[in-house]
């Protein structure tokens, strides 16, 4: 509920930029609605972001959750998504019945091994996972490319990115989601994703597993007065905070593009953080604040061609002031003001 | 005699807990007077409002007379208000000395610091006041009475005239507690008036020229001390007569926890034995291995323990994981609880499962209802309130229903030893009854406990044999009809008697 009011205020806000810098704010606003829910295909380009900010930003909550900071989600998936892409090039023979699901594996099993690597320096070097996560985005960033251009590049292209997977793992053509919205990237993991939503708060708030990371985040001496390994934990939470990051590979590799491209990633490992900050870190939180932070995104693209002196960095702008507004409301106790305001 | 400080009809709520409730007392000049009553009695509350802290719903604060609002503790500073609180607010990687120059407010900023004058001044204050101090060490090095003595001189240095201390004798041993008491009465005749929030009432009868009680948030009744006695003030602040308590020893059975030829840490060489059907306590000066021993009896893995030199329920227990311990039949109660036995931010139901996942889990998954039904029953019990909504976040209870509830649920894991160290520190009068009786119950029922206290009274209260701790060696042992609260003080401190 404060989460919403800080999200609308935080529009707010912004729309009182937009009056600043000379547009209409009306005209934002409705260039905004439009091209989030506009058409078929737009609704479809606002969820294929969602999707992606919904698993990173389960991969800072379940990090959070234990807590760790999990800065390295965009890492996790390039990382993920170059090895996808490879596993997807390289076994052309599957039927898609294999395929897939291998890709799946690959996509979540690269990402908790590249996550796993800051759980364990965190867990039995002391290393601080922020640091060591921030490092390892550079480093993915630079294997994904070193790959891309010297050993899977496409020669058919003059775009950096690799050759197409083997249709096995990518054929738009039979993804009904995709057919539905016309064409638009959203795919099949899309419903992975509202699913892994669910799962993950099933497994937060139902499981003992759940119980015992949420402990170990919590309060890690008491933790382990009560016989929970806090290290194992650590360790295993930034892997599985690598492995959801991971999804996002699945997503680009076998749902939308069919190859690897470098850049293609709308930071959204980063954006992530603010998913989840805005959602609390409740999983099913985590599918709303997506469904909003995706549909920002496209809205700044498109007000980017509709307006003068809007440019698509706006979104940036917009998107750190709704954060800001949303952290600051849940310092807001609003019974005690509405108590205040009575008594007067 | 003149009046200083006066609170009249303050009262003050937290959303529907009403912590003060007409609260009417008032200090003397240059008097010493204590605050008591149970845990949430509301004495605490009381004294965070004199030091601006807390502002009150209504009623008035008098200060030498005149009617004063005191918005901050900066404010209660200027008014020569200080206060030493029960949790100490150190960095312990600084200094003494590093303390007392961050709270001097007639500093500029950039302005160079001279160490070395500052450092003599707060010398002659310390011995002034015969408080020494090992100013250059950093705090954390420093036993845990110094870090009082630090609390107290930086009241007395930013000119304090009147001092609140919230429970200090807590965390003092029985002869560092004596000097304390002697240095409050010290500096009352130097003129300073004092403030004490305690529950230990032959302290309060020693040292009070006023005794003020609370009960349930409301002042009982504002008393002379010479007026009264140890079961007169309990019975004020309980509202009704305490049992005494009867330890009926029992025939010892067979051991249950064996440690032979232990050393880690400050522990040199330990030998002792658990079993059934007793409590053994473990006196001893706070800092002489204690921790060292708890820490070797959970965690043996991380100590070094050698397989053979621990043992429990009959096998071999020194390479055994916490968990592991926890599930051959060991229960644990720490002194530290928000650090070692309960997670604050979590529920009820949550702290309930705490170190019993397995049992109330089918395939990894929690059985919400068995759960909730257990942990409704152990607060039952254990007689732990507000009963109804397990919901509840643990931090919403009070620090006696809190310590409550966790020897509940540690009972009610049903282990054969059980491991206490300062099962009732900070904890009300009642609350100790119930956990002492609890624990005695316990044992009766062929299992052990090992009880850490600093507290003598308590260990000669319940304990059929008392060890005593000195410099990480067992240096003694009575056994429940030799229990004399002289001797066994002697040999803590000597470590002869």
């Amino acid at each position: 509920m404060k989460s919403v009011l800080g999200f609308l205020f935080g529009i707010f806000l912004s729309l009182l930029l937009v009056l600043w810098i000379g547009e209409s704010p009306l005209f934002v606003l409705e260039v905004l609605y439009r091209s989030a829910f506009g058409s078929k295909y737009d609704l479809g380009l606002t969820l294929f972001y969602a999707t992606n900010l919904a698993f990173t930003g389960l991969s800072v909550a379940v990090a959070f959750k234990a807590g760790l900071f999990n800065i390295g989600a965009e890492g996790q998936l390039h990382f993920a998504a170059i090895l996808t892409a490879w596993v997807g090039m390289t076994f052309s023979q599957l039927p898609m019945g294999l395929a897939l699901p291998l890709a799946f594996m690959a996509s979540t099993g690269f990402g908790f091994l590249y996550g796993l690597v800051p759980g364990l320096l965190k867990a039995y070097r002391g290393s601080h996972e922020v640091i060591v996560t921030m490092m390892m985005n550079f480093i993915a960033a630079g294997v994904a490319s070193y790959l891309t251009l010297n050993v899977l590049k496409n020669p058919n292209s003059q775009n950096p990115e690799t050759s197409p997977v083997s249709p096995g793992f990518f054929s738009p053509e039979r993804d009904l989601t995709q057919q539905f919205f016309e064409g638009a990237p959203v795919n099949y993991t899309l419903w992975i994703a509202i699913g892994i939503a669910v799962l993950v708060y099933f497994f937060l708030s139902k499981t003992t597993a759940g119980y015992k990371l949420r402990a170990a985040g919590l309060n890690a001496a008491s933790a382990r007065f009560s016989g929970i390994d806090s290290r194992k934990v650590q360790m295993l939470a930034m892997g599985f905070a690598g492995a959801l990051a991971g999804f996002v590979a699945l997503n680009e590799i076998t749902g939308s593009a069919g190859k690897y491209r470098i850049g293609f990633s709308a930071d959204y490992g980063f954006v992530g953080i603010a998913v989840a900050l805005m959602a609390r870190n409740h999983p099913l939180g985590i599918l709303i604040s997506a469904f909003l932070f995706g549909a920002l995104q496209k809205g700044a693209a498109d007000l980017d061609f509709e307006t003068e002196l809007i440019t698509r960095d706006f979104a940036r702008i917009i998107q750190g002031i709704v954060i800001l507004s949303v952290t600051a409301f849940y310092f807001i106790d609003f019974k005690k003001l509405i108590q205040k305001w009575r008594s007067k | 005699m003149k009046e200083i400080l006066r609170l009249q009809k303050v009262n003050k709520s937290f959303g529907a807990v009403q912590a003060a409730k007409d609260v009417s007392f008032s200090v003397q000049e240059g008097q010493l007077i204590s605050l008591i009553g149970e845990n949430g009695a509301g004495k605490s509350t009381a004294a965070k409002i004199l030091f601006g802290m807390y502002q009150p719903d209504s009623g008035e604060i008098f200060f030498q007379g005149q009617s004063i609002k005191i918005s901050s503790p900066e404010a209660a500073g200027q008014l020569g208000i200080g206060m030493v609180h029960q949790h100490f607010m150190l960095a312990p990687a600084m200094t003494a000395l590093d303390h007392m120059i961050l709270q001097k407010n007639d500093l500029r900023s950039f302005q160079k610091i001279d160490r070395a004058l500052i450092l003599k001044e707060l010398q002659s204050l310390s011995e002034k006041h015969q408080m020494p101090v090992d100013w250059l060490s950093p705090v954390e090095d420093l036993p845990i009475g110094v870090h009082q003595r630090i609390e107290i001189l930086k009241a007395l240095s930013a000119n304090a005239k009147i001092i609140i201390l919230d429970e200090p004798t807590a965390v003092l041993s029985p002869q560092e507690t004596a000097l304390f008491l002697d240095r409050l009465l010290d500096l009352k005749k130097q003129g300073y008036t004092i403030i004490l929030i305690t529950h230990k009432l032959r302290e309060v009868l020693k040292v009070s020229d006023q005794i003020v009680v609370f009960r349930r948030g409301e002042v009982v009744g504002q008393y002379p001390a010479t007026e009264q006695t140890c079961e007169t003030l309990s019975e004020l602040m309980v509202g009704h007569q305490v049992p005494p308590l009867n330890n009926i020893p029992q025939a010892a059975g067979a051991p249950l926890l064996t440690v032979t030829d232990l050393s880690f840490g400050k522990l040199k060489n330990i030998h002792f034995q658990l079993h059934e059907n007793e409590i053994v306590g473990i006196a001893g000066i706070e800092g002489h291995g204690q921790s060292d021993l708890l820490k070797a009896l959970l965690m043996p893995q991380d100590c070094g323990c050698e397989p053979q030199q621990y043992e429990l329920l009959k096998g071999q227990a020194g390479q055994l994981t916490t968990s592991e311990l926890l599930d051959r039949g060991l229960g644990f109660v720490g002194e530290d609880r928000h650090h070692q036995s309960c997670i604050l931010e979590m529920n009820l139901l949550e702290n309930f499962l705490f170190g019993q996942e397995r049992k109330f889990s089918k395939f990894g998954i929690i059985e919400q209802s068995h759960l909730n039904h257990q942990t409704l029953e152990m607060m039952q019990n254990f007689d732990v309130r507000p009963l109804g909504n397990p919901l509840l976040p643990f931090q919403s209870l009070s620090g006696g229903n809190q310590q409550k509830f966790v020897v509940g649920r540690e009972l009610s894991k049903k282990p054969r030893v059980l491991i206490a160290s300062q099962p009732t520190r900070g904890v009300d009068i009642g609350a100790i009854d119930l956990i002492h009786r609890s624990l005695l119950n316990y044992k009766n029922r062929k299992n052990a406990v090992l009880l850490v206290s600093s507290e003598l009274e308590e260990l000669i209260k319940v304990s059929d044999r008392i060890l005593v701790l000195k410099d990480g060696q067992f240096v003694s042992e009575f056994q429940r009809q030799e229990f004399d609260e002289q001797r066994i003080g002697q040999v803590m401190l000597r470590g002869t008697p």
